[in-house]
């Protein structure tokens, strides 16, 4: 998936869970899990997400 | 075969990472989404353990001092209370002991929430979890010993 697509959803689920708050303890984990996996690829993704979409990440 | 490392780094020759003003902005988005879960997260692990020393607390007749029942995680179905069992200190001692361990880990999950440090975060609940399962081992270790 293009990687600022994938940070926009991120995003957008802590809107949703800051208005409204549902989501259980595993979603949870595994959205904070994204996040700190997308924070260490921001440093390498090149313009367009061209290097990401080659390396596969 | 070549490393992958050197084949990224060939590439970003070709292709010129985002400008730093663009990586500022994405590192903030995502700090802020990680301080909305990691908060989520604490929060709801706060209530899972009150409601268990809740459920902990009506099943346990004060007589034994509430020793009968083991702390577990989550949402757990609350088990029935053996009237006829008392703990020995061993297993009161070690109950003690990692009770202090968890509430000085759960403190410092509180604070790496806090912090926005999302990779504190995960740590510390790593530890929490190591910390029970060393729990339950012992528990059942200490169960067999004294059979």
């Amino acid at each position: 998936m293009d990687f600022q697509v994938r940070i926009g959803d991120i995003v957008r689920a802590a809107r949703e869970e800051m208005q409204n708050p549902s989501r259980n303890l595993k979603e949870l984990v595994s959205l904070n899990d994204e996040v700190s996996r997308l924070s260490r690829l921001v440093p390498r993704v090149g313009i367009g997400g061209f290097l990401q979409a080659i390396n596969g990440g | 075969m070549r490393r992958p490392v050197r084949r990224i780094e060939r590439l970003r020759i070709f292709c010129p990472a985002l400008p730093k003003q663009h990586q500022e902005e994405l590192q903030t988005e995502l700090r802020n989404a990680g301080r909305v879960f990691a908060n989520r997260i604490f929060e709801i692990r706060n209530r899972n353990v009150e409601r268990n020393r809740a459920a902990t607390q009506r099943q346990a007749p004060a007589s034994n001092g509430g020793a009968n029942v083991q702390p577990s995680r989550g949402n757990v179905r609350p088990v029935q209370a053996r009237v006829d069992y008392k703990p020995t200190s061993a297993y009161v001692e070690m109950r003690e002991r990692y009770s202090q361990k968890l509430r000085y880990l759960l403190g410092l999950q509180q604070h790496y929430a806090a912090s926005g440090n999302a990779y504190g975060v995960n740590r510390s609940q790593a530890r929490i979890a190591d910390l029970e399962k060393k729990f339950r081992l012992e528990s059942i270790a200490l169960a067999a010993v004294n059979q």
